[in-house]
């Protein structure tokens, strides 16, 4: 984000609005921590400057990934579609990603509000691939795996920081607790927070095909979750 | 994925269901903005406290023209109830509407069954979070990551909703104003007003919170 600081009358509202903290005043003036911003957009896009003192800017690379994983109005130059993940439960009924005994697993590193960088999404993905993980094609963060059989990313991207990134991968239900016991060892070396998520079919008995093995592993997931209410089938 | 599943907090701040449209891309989404424009036009009638998609926005910050303008094929179309009761008759009519879209619910999983297994509905498939691993010491207090993790994207502020806490406390507004101040930078139109206003009003009645004022 570009700052026109002459326009700036100090009404001090902007600070407020910056999802990461960006935004102070610490000089007396108005400044943006170019390393903590995101890229979002939230400051231009909420209008609390009447004076625009913030303006989009064309974004170079790799700094131009901020944008696209942070701010949902940004789209990815690849897919052309704005977001960090793919339509998965969504619209499961018709691709039918996770059915029998495939299992989803996500993880989504920065979430929430705390934000993460793409070396702490490095941690991720080589926990994942090192336990056989197939990752989900169409997640924008593909284009960023220079090596998938060992998780690795570019290494020049290492450094840019995001709001939050997910990692989508389908497991076989018998490989679904070592893949989440590796997710949770690699999370626990992280500063920034890791929400794991999983993903299956309803059976016939109503229960998800997840549910055993995340009992026999005594983990529990939150009583929230989404359905896929099967209009399509 | 996640865009509506860590949605924390219990029934005290209020009901919370969000309803998700949308196409396959490439596979089903061949002229679905018409259909996808239905889906929000029943939305907006249907008792909904929030309603909207990300390239258009929401109630909260956008306006039905610009919404209907920026709908697309490939858009994820969302609305929000905090009430059983309108969820179910609106599930009721998009059923009978048969819009060829595919329909996600999220809120409370045995709730979501039970509401599905009196209408003789089989679920196709869900998606649930664990807790949340690595590290924590950043993370605000409970009651405001309950309001921030209202919109998917993360973009609602910290500081932002102890300063609209501060002027609920103040009197500067009601929770109700307060709440839909917070919920514009959220652009789908995902968070829950109604729920968000109860969080705000318990927020103001704890000890304060910091302002965050620049220094002069």
């Amino acid at each position: 984000m570009k700052l026109e600081p002459d326009r700036c009358v100090r009404c001090g509202e902007c600070v407020f609005i910056c999802p990461v903290g960006a935004i102070s005043f610490e000089t007396g003036e108005v400044g943006i921590d170019r390393d903590q911003c995101v890229e979002c957009g939230v400051c231009w896009r909420s209008k609390v400057c009447v004076h625009s003192v913030f303006e989009p800017e064309e974004l170079p690379w790799p700094r131009v990934l901020r944008a696209m994983f942070s701010d949902p109005a940004t789209e990815h130059k690849k897919t052309k579609l704005a977001g960090r993940g793919i339509e998965e439960v969504k619209t499961n009924d018709v691709r039918r990603l996770y059915v029998n005994d495939l299992i989803g697993v996500s993880a989504e590193i920065g979430r929430p509000g705390v934000g993460a960088s793409f070396s702490d999404v490095q941690c991720i993905t080589r926990a994942l691939a090192g336990c056989g993980a197939r990752f989900t094609a169409d997640n924008p963060l593909m284009d960023l795996i220079i090596d998938p059989a060992q998780g690795l990313l570019h290494s020049e991207i290492l450094n840019e920081r995001v709001l939050s990134v997910i990692v989508e991968c389908v497991v076989l239900e018998a490989e679904l607790e070592h893949t989440l016991r590796s997710l949770i060892k690699a999370s626990s070396e992280l500063k920034t927070p890791v929400l794991l998520s999983v993903a299956g079919a309803c059976r016939a008995d109503g229960s998800l095909a997840y549910q055993p093995t995340l009992s026999a592993m005594a983990l529990e997931c939150l009583p929230t979750g989404k359905m896929n209410l099967g209009f399509m089938t | 994925m996640t865009h509506s599943l860590y949605r924390i907090g219990d029934k005290a701040w209020g009901d919370d269901w969000v309803v998700v449209a949308r196409a396959a891309r490439g596979v089903n989404d061949d002229g679905a903005t018409a259909r996808l424009q239905s889906f929000l036009e029943l939305a907006r009638t249907s008792g909904a406290v929030n309603w909207g998609h990300g390239r258009g926005g929401g109630r909260l910050n956008s306006d039905w023209t610009t919404m209907v303008a920026r709908l697309a094929d490939t858009a994820t179309v969302t609305v929000v109830f905090d009430d059983v009761g309108y969820l179910e008759g609106f599930l009721d009519l998009l059923h009978a509407m048969d819009l060829k879209l595919s329909i996600t619910v999220s809120g409370d999983m045995a709730r979501i069954k039970e509401i599905c297994t009196r209408r003789g509905w089989n679920p196709h498939s869900g998606r649930q979070a664990l807790r949340v691993f690595g590290g924590q010491g950043s993370l605000p207090p409970y009651e405001v990551l309950c309001v921030r993790a209202q919109c998917g994207h993360g973009l609602i502020a910290t500081r932002l909703i102890e300063k609209m806490v501060d002027q609920v406390r103040t009197g500067g507004c009601s929770p109700e104003e307060a709440a839909e101040r917070v919920g514009r930078p959220c652009l789908c139109g995902l968070l829950n007003s109604s729920r968000t206003a109860a969080l705000l009003r318990y927020l103001a009645s704890q000890s304060p919170y910091p302002t965050g004022a620049p220094a002069s």
